[in-house]
């Protein structure tokens, strides 16, 4: 399977998909799997549900692949069907987030960072309500700012800003209790 | 015409320091009468192309990619035979003949028994810019050529650290 | 390292557990009834002939140069390790012989 590594062939990979490419829509589901698996798992805390949700979107993808109007349309509604599913199934099964020392830990790209830090951040931002949570994890996952954080979860910027602050607090404040 | 010539000279005269230092390692008939042979050709392109794929999260191909990163070339010839006296030790001449003014002996290590060693450097003051190795035993000839500044104790450090496998002629010696 | 630093790095992507796009490809191919199913192999065969013909150009010249690449590595490591062997050995003998003395 050929990584995507182009815009373009994004755009090309969609257009073979549409037509039924098998190996076009896999190569789609490789370029962003990494995306959609992550915000479920920072949501759940819980790899088995964040595969499960990662499933769901992209069968949903497949289904909807007519609607795809382009490469960043396609980014952004993962981001938000992802989003949707999480929220939607959290409410549903009224499941709280898995505490992180049930799981195992996934292993993450290497980087300069303190893991034991990390874990400990994941598992304050484990403990806020859902939309925080999600919010917080579009923001610094994805690097969005609020104004495209609305557009995915659909709700006006003031209130995702408001999350946002609010999130920000309760971990400033657990983080300072530690 | 005249900026065109000395734009001609100019560029001359910068590729003819990388020219000098790499030698002409075409032995006809020699690869023929070897029973292994290995062979490395590897100019600038060639190592450009390399560094891409050595990956950064292996130790010794980390050390391998910031060795070639100024490298112009790496060239290796190394021929193990049946039976001693199969190969004309004037193959070393011939390549001793290529080095010049500018290239300087810094080891010889001569054996009757073991390989005969001769380490020549090219360089630019404290820098070495150019190494040809030649290694000449009974049953065996290597020459190693590289154009480009390389640190000696460096590569003697990478010896035997690369997993892979040994040369299978170096183990048994006493 | 300050709060937002902790989050970037706390929620970095991460990779899913390996074969996760293979499943995915597989519950899509479980997902159509039979007759849907059948169209989409067809299709997919037919696709991807025509795939291999358009693209083909571009993916065999990735391939190409991935192989040269992946072989440029090798030499690279070999002819290292054959220098350093030889420059370590010459460097020892010459230690040897000076300690002799």
């Amino acid at each position: 399977m050929t990584a995507i590594v182009t815009e373009a062939a994004v755009e090309t990979a969609l257009d073979r998909a549409r037509q039924g490419d098998a190996d076009a829509f896999a190569a789609i589901v490789s370029e962003h799997e990494a995306m959609v698996f992550s915000l479920a798992y920072h949501f759940f805390n819980d790899s088995a549900r964040a595969e499960e949700i990662g499933q769901d979107v992209f069968l949903q993808l497949y289904r909807n692949l007519g609607s795809i109007e382009g490469p960043a349309h396609l980014t952004h509604w993962l981001r938000q069907v992802t989003s949707r599913k999480c929220i939607d199934q959290l409410r549903r099964s009224k499941l709280r987030a898995v505490p992180l020392e049930v799981v195992g830990e996934i292993e993450s790209p290497a980087r300069p960072a303190d893991p034991l830090l990390d874990r400990k951040v994941r598992q304050l931002i484990a403990e806020l309500p859902d939309v925080q949570r999600m919010i917080l994890t579009l923001r610094y996952q994805e690097d969005l700012d609020p104004s495209e954080i609305c557009r995915v979860v659909e709700m006006p910027v003031n209130t995702v800003k408001s999350h946002l602050h609010r999130a920000l607090q309760s971990l400033r404040r657990r983080l300072g209790e530690q | 015409m005249k900026r065109s010539l000395i734009l001609l000279l100019l560029t001359t005269a910068m590729a003819l320091p990388c020219a000098a230092q790499q030698i002409n390692l075409d032995f006809p008939g020699l690869s023929e009468r070897a029973a292994e042979e290995v062979t490395v050709t590897l100019d600038a392109r060639m190592l450009r192309l390399a560094s891409k794929f050595l990956e950064s999260g292996d130790h010794d191909q980390r050390l391998a990619h910031d060795m070639i990163q100024k490298l112009q070339g790496i060239y290796v010839r190394s021929y193990e035979f049946d039976h001693e006296g199969e190969y004309d030790r004037s193959v070393v001449d011939r390549v001793r003949s290529q080095l010049g003014s500018g290239w300087q002996r810094i080891v010889e290590v001569k054996s009757r028994l073991r390989e005969n060693t001769e380490i020549y450097t090219q360089g630019r003051g404290d820098q070495i810019t150019g190494l040809v190795v030649i290694t000449a035993e009974p049953k065996e000839l290597t020459i190693v050529n590289i154009v480009g500044p390389i640190d000696l104790d460096r590569l003697a450090d990478l010896e035997g650290n690369f997993g892979i496998p040994k040369m299978s002629r170096k183990e048994s010696k006493p | 390292m300050d709060l937002e630093s902790q989050l970037k790095s706390a929620l970095a992507r991460k990779q899913p557990p390996p074969g996760f796009a293979s499943r995915v490809v597989a519950a899509v191919n479980r997902g159509p009834r039979t007759e849907e199913r059948g169209r989409f192999r067809w299709r997919a065969i037919a696709a991807a002939a025509m795939l291999t013909v358009i693209l083909g150009g571009w993916t065999a010249h990735e391939i190409a140069e991935r192989r040269e690449g992946e072989r440029a590595r090798n030499e690279v490591l070999l002819a290292l390790r054959i220098a350093g062997a030889k420059v370590r050995y010459a460097q020892t003998q010459v230690h040897d012989i000076g300690s002799k003395r």
